[in-house]
């Protein structure tokens, strides 16, 4: 337990999103991977968040490690491409852009939360501090 | 930000010139509970150079991370702005109980008056 605890767990809340916000960034950026079928197909990375207990610990969460999506991927009718098999089939990842999209706007959000709790935090030790003065 | 000079005020010796007033206190009612000898005195110095060294290492922190900033190896912009933001409020309380420290003790240098 450090003196102004509220800022620091809100804190390791921050950079959990941050890595969330990295996390679906690296999926976006990888949606369309065109891989052969013999090959793997680009894993999608999710982020584990696990709390770490107050009392104990410091209170506040860290990131426990990082889950992949499977590598089977979807296959794609695509014969025009240089890399499609016999059959004219390519593999791409199994990701959904929209389910993407929606986990970007909790991670933003759950990010910009995190930090309004630093600032208030901080109005909240101010004004402590402030008691008796003038 | 270096505050060495700070750290020297926590060697600050007991308030020695309360002494012979502890000391009259005793002899006219022995009934009053003890004042604060020259043991607390120094636990009070101890608290406050504790104090400024925890200081110290929030502003370390803070230092390092700004230098971490400016060189391109900071990893996570928030953790600079909450460095610098414990550091500041650090600073504010570490004032602010100097300053009461300090009106306590002209309270009490103004009683001869």
């Amino acid at each position: 337990m450090t003196i102004f605890g509220a800022i620091g767990i809100a804190g390791t809340g921050v950079t959990v999103y941050r890595k969330w916000l990295d996390a679906v960034a690296d999926n976006v950026a990888n949606i369309n991977d065109a891989v052969p079928t013999s090959g793997q197909a680009f894993r999608a990375r999710y982020i584990q968040a696990q709390a770490v207990r107050y009392g104990d610990g410091d209170g506040g969460v860290v990131v426990a490690g990082t889950a992949l999506g499977d590598p089977k991927g979807r296959l794609v009718y695509e014969p025009e491409n240089p890399i499609a098999d016999r059959e004219g089939y390519v593999k791409y990842p199994d990701i959904d852009l929209g389910s993407q999209m929606t986990q970007l706007i909790m991670a933003q959000r759950a990010y910009q939360a995190n930090l309004t709790v630093v600032d208030r935090a901080k109005d909240s030790y101010q004004a402590a501090i402030q008691v008796g003065k003038g | 930000m270096s505050i060495d000079a700070i750290g020297s005020v926590g060697g600050i010796a007991p308030l020695s010139a309360l002494s012979p007033l502890t000391a009259a206190m005793n002899t006219t009612d022995t009934n009053a509970p003890t004042a604060a000898g020259p043991a607390a005195g120094a636990n009070f110095g101890n608290m406050v150079a504790q104090g400024l060294q925890k200081l110290q290492d929030t502003q370390n922190t803070a230092d390092n991370l700004a230098v971490e900033a400016a060189t391109g190896r900071l990893t996570d912009v928030h953790d600079y702005i909450i460095a610098a933001t414990e550091a500041s409020l650090a600073t504010s309380l570490t004032v602010a109980v100097r300053n009461k420290a300090l009106d306590a003790f002209n309270e009490i240098m103004r009683m001869q008056a």
